[in-house]
């Protein structure tokens, strides 16, 4: 029972393998073959399986002798007693089949004699198929391997180098065992300059494998760098996991050197371009800013960088009728030679318009018209605003310009944002409109392009802010260094996208006025007051002393030698901030000198101190009392 | 009385008398300021610190000259603690008057 079960499992295990048996007697030549095993030699099924009939026809002539050497080995007793032969079997159709025959050998009687061979044999025509065309293609590798001009190595999963095909060793030098593995061999060989970024980019393709590919340059035997193409491609079985690591450098140094000429040529020929555009970028906007009296305007233009091309940014401040001054700051989009030229046109024109018409809503309504008939000019924003010193009102239009920014001397800042239209593109907008604004005295006003705020994956509103920021912490300084301050504080060097122009006005500071009556206790609260008026001013840290002194020597004068003490007079002090830093001091009184002079006072200091710490003194008497008059400088300016 | 502007504290010391003027000098002031500190001795050792002196004018300039003869008159020595940088190291070098008068350095608040 045990021994049947053990048969029939055997008899799954050979049709499993598609295995023949056999027994063959020595001594008779006679196998029993099964029925599989006929099959396999090509017996018909009552076909007889002898060892000198295979020899003789079965068998491919080529294997005939090695299979008999084969079989006589495994009957000697002091041998293995095996046999294990590849053999090509006749299909009877002048075709062959691969057989692979396992047999072992057995002995009987003492000394042994042969007996009687049993074995198993299945057919392996596949694999021996398999194996050649495997061969074959290997050669034919091997064959492209060793004359292809690339550059190939072969390394396994873990990097080692198997192999470097001839043109490695010619070119580059070296075996397989020049290096350790593939990243020793490559980055051995890359450039020192794309060493680092090679290895860095090819260990991020190697876990989990995947294609790698990047240009770097090479070194020669001969001492030069090529610049090659590399492409390592991972082989993976079909479970997934990585075999070998196949790479390939493509010698592409021609392609890139022509590539690099022309680049040059057309970075030079850009340059060029940049180059001329600038030039007539400054010389279409105006070598300075107005100086109106009391009103200080600085303004900065920065063009973009060489790689980014001037743009159509412009400024223009001009003197009007009635002591006003008009500010623009615009932005023709588009970059080079046409840009700038466009904006030329645009700043003349508005200049030209400005002194004829009512107000900024209408300035920005006739370009709509300017611009319908020049079509080099495709889209334009801009600002425009006009402010009378006198009242500070500031009148003000934009056309979908970034909106002017004020910010007051105690710091608050707000944004005009009102008096807007859409930008200037010709088309009629019917009549544009314009806001109005009272500045307040030592505000700061700022028109600016929005390549001062803008920068790329930000938006506009934070840069918005950070201006407001920046000009609120800049505002004491003098404006020409608050448009320095602020192309700094925006990193317009190193965030410019675009060119930057950047308009400052101050308007200017509120005057001191006093009256106080002719009472020497009244001078320490004058000097409080003219203290706590300075301290409102611009320019913080500034030493104004100088100021309190004079100031407090000419009203001393006045009521020692106007008044001699009598209280009902009074004095009046006026002291203007001028834009230069420096102070404009007048006092006055309406008594009457007892001596011109004050020789022989305890206060006989006085007038040469006023002298020493001032310029332009000027003394003027008449029946109604005496004017004093001089200039307060900084101290910076004094020296 | 008190000065609404200036204060004046004298404290006697083992080298001499110290006189510490605080505040305000100017033409309100210096007389009643100038009588205090002669109060004080003009034929001892005075340590006159205006080191914390917020503002004088050339009323207190007279004052100080007219102190200092005293001084000498008198067979006193007569020292002006000045910060350097105030308003009271400016006026006596525009005024020349740091040439004869005994000036040391000193900070304010000390």
């Amino acid at each position: 029972m045990v021994q049947k079960t053990e048969q029939e499992r055997l008899q799954v295990a050979l049709d499993a393998a598609e295995m023949g048996t056999f027994v063959w007697s020595a001594r008779e030549d006679r196998g029993e073959p099964d029925a599989r095993m006929l099959e396999l030699f090509a017996l018909p099924s009552d076909g007889v399986l002898s060892l000198a009939t295979a020899l003789d026809s079965m068998i491919h002539p080529e294997d005939r002798q090695r299979y008999g050497t084969a079989v006589a080995a495994a009957f000697d007793p002091g041998g293995s007693r095996l046999l294990s032969q590849e053999i090509r079997v006749d299909r009877g159709d002048g075709s062959y089949r691969w057989v692979m025959v396992t047999a072992r050998a057995y002995f009987e009687g003492d000394p042994p004699r042969p007996d009687r061979l049993v074995g198993v044999a299945a057919d392996i025509s596949r694999r021996r198929e398999i194996e050649d065309a495997l061969r074959e293609s290997e050669a034919r590798f091997r064959q492209v391997v060793e004359v292809t001009p690339q550059l190939i190595w072969v390394a396994r999963p873990d990097g080692a180098v198997e192999m470097l095909n001839p043109s490695w060793s010619t070119l580059i030098g070296g075996t397989p065992h020049t290096a350790d593995t593939d990243r020793a061999l490559l980055g051995g060989a890359v450039h020192p300059g794309e060493r680092d970024g090679f290895l860095a980019a090819w260990d991020g393709h190697r876990d989990p494998p995947a294609v790698f590919e990047c240009e770097a340059r090479l070194r020669h035997r001969d001492g030069g760098h090529h610049w090659y193409l590399i492409r390592v491609v991972p082989f993976q079985d079909d479970s997934g996991d990585l075999v070998r690591w196949f790479g390939v450098a493509t010698d592409i140094d021609a392609q890139r050197r022509v590539g690099e000429l022309a680049l040059a040529e057309q970075t030079r020929a850009r340059d060029e371009e940049h180059r001329i555009a600038l030039e007539l970028q400054r010389a279409l906007l105006p070598a300075r800013t107005v100086a109106p009296p009391g009103v200080s305007i600085a303004a900065r233009y920065e063009a973009g960088s060489a790689t980014l091309e001037v743009g159509g940014d412009w400024y223009d401040t001009f003197e009007l009728r009635g002591g006003t001054v008009a500010l623009t700051v615009g932005d023709v989009v588009g970059h080079g030679l046409a840009a700038a030229t466009a904006m030329g046109k645009m700043r003349v024109a508005m200049g030209a318009l400005a002194p004829h018409v009512p107000g900024p809503g209408t300035l920005l309504t006739h370009l709509d018209g300017f611009v319908a008939v020049n079509d080099e000019i495709p889209f334009a924003t801009a600002c425009y605003a006009v402010f009378d010193p006198a009242t500070r009102e500031l009148r003000h239009a934009s056309a979908g310009h970034p909106p002017m920014l004020v910010v007051t001397a105690g710091g608050d800042a707000r944004w005009l944002d009102d008096g807007r239209s859409a930008p200037i593109t010709g088309r009629d907008f019917g009549s544009r409109p314009q806001a109005s604004d009272t500045l307040e005295p030592g505000a700061l006003l700022v028109l600016f392009s929005d390549g001062l705020v803008e920068r790329r994956r930000e938006p506009i509103t934070t840069g918005l802010d950070r201006l407001r920021d920046a000009t609120v912490a800049l505002r004491h300084a003098p404006v020409g260094e608050v448009c320095d301050g602020l192309l700094t504080a925006l990193g317009v060097a190193e965030h410019r996208n675009d060119d930057v122009v950047v308009l400052c006005l101050r308007v200017p500071p509120a005057p001191f006025h006093q009256t106080m009556v002719a009472d020497r206790h009244g001078l320490s609260r004058l000097r409080h007051a003219l203290s706590a008026w300075q301290r409102t001013l611009p320019g913080l840290d500034r030493n104004d002393d100088d100021l309190l002194i004079t100031v407090n020597e000419a009203c001393a004068n006045a009521i020692e030698h106007a008044y001699r003490e009598d209280p009902t007079g009074t004095i009046e002090i006026d002291v203007r901030y001028e834009p230069d830093g420096s102070y404009l001091a007048t006092v006055r009184d309406h008594g009457t000198w007892r001596t011109p002079g004050e020789a022989g006072t305890s206060r006989g200091r006085g007038l040469p101190i006023i002298d020493t710490l001032s310029h332009d003194f000027e003394r003027h008497s008449t029946t109604d009392g005496t004017l004093v008059r001089f200039r307060v400088p900084t101290r910076e300016a004094s020296r | 009385m008190t000065d609404p502007i200036a204060d004046v504290t004298t404290s006697i010391h083992e080298t001499g008398v110290h006189v510490r003027v605080t505040g305000e000098l100017d033409m309100s002031n210096a007389g009643t300021v100038g009588d205090r500190i002669r109060a004080a001795g003009t034929s001892t050792p005075v340590d006159l610190d205006l080191s914390d002196i917020e503002f004088l004018d050339s009323s207190a300039l007279h004052m100080l000259q007219q102190l200092s003869a005293a001084f000498d008159r008198d067979g006193g020595r007569l020292t002006v603690a000045v910060a350097p940088g105030s308003i009271v190291e400016r006026l006596l070098t525009i005024t020349h008057m740091d040439a004869y008068l005994n000036i040391r350095e000193s900070q304010p608040g000390t």
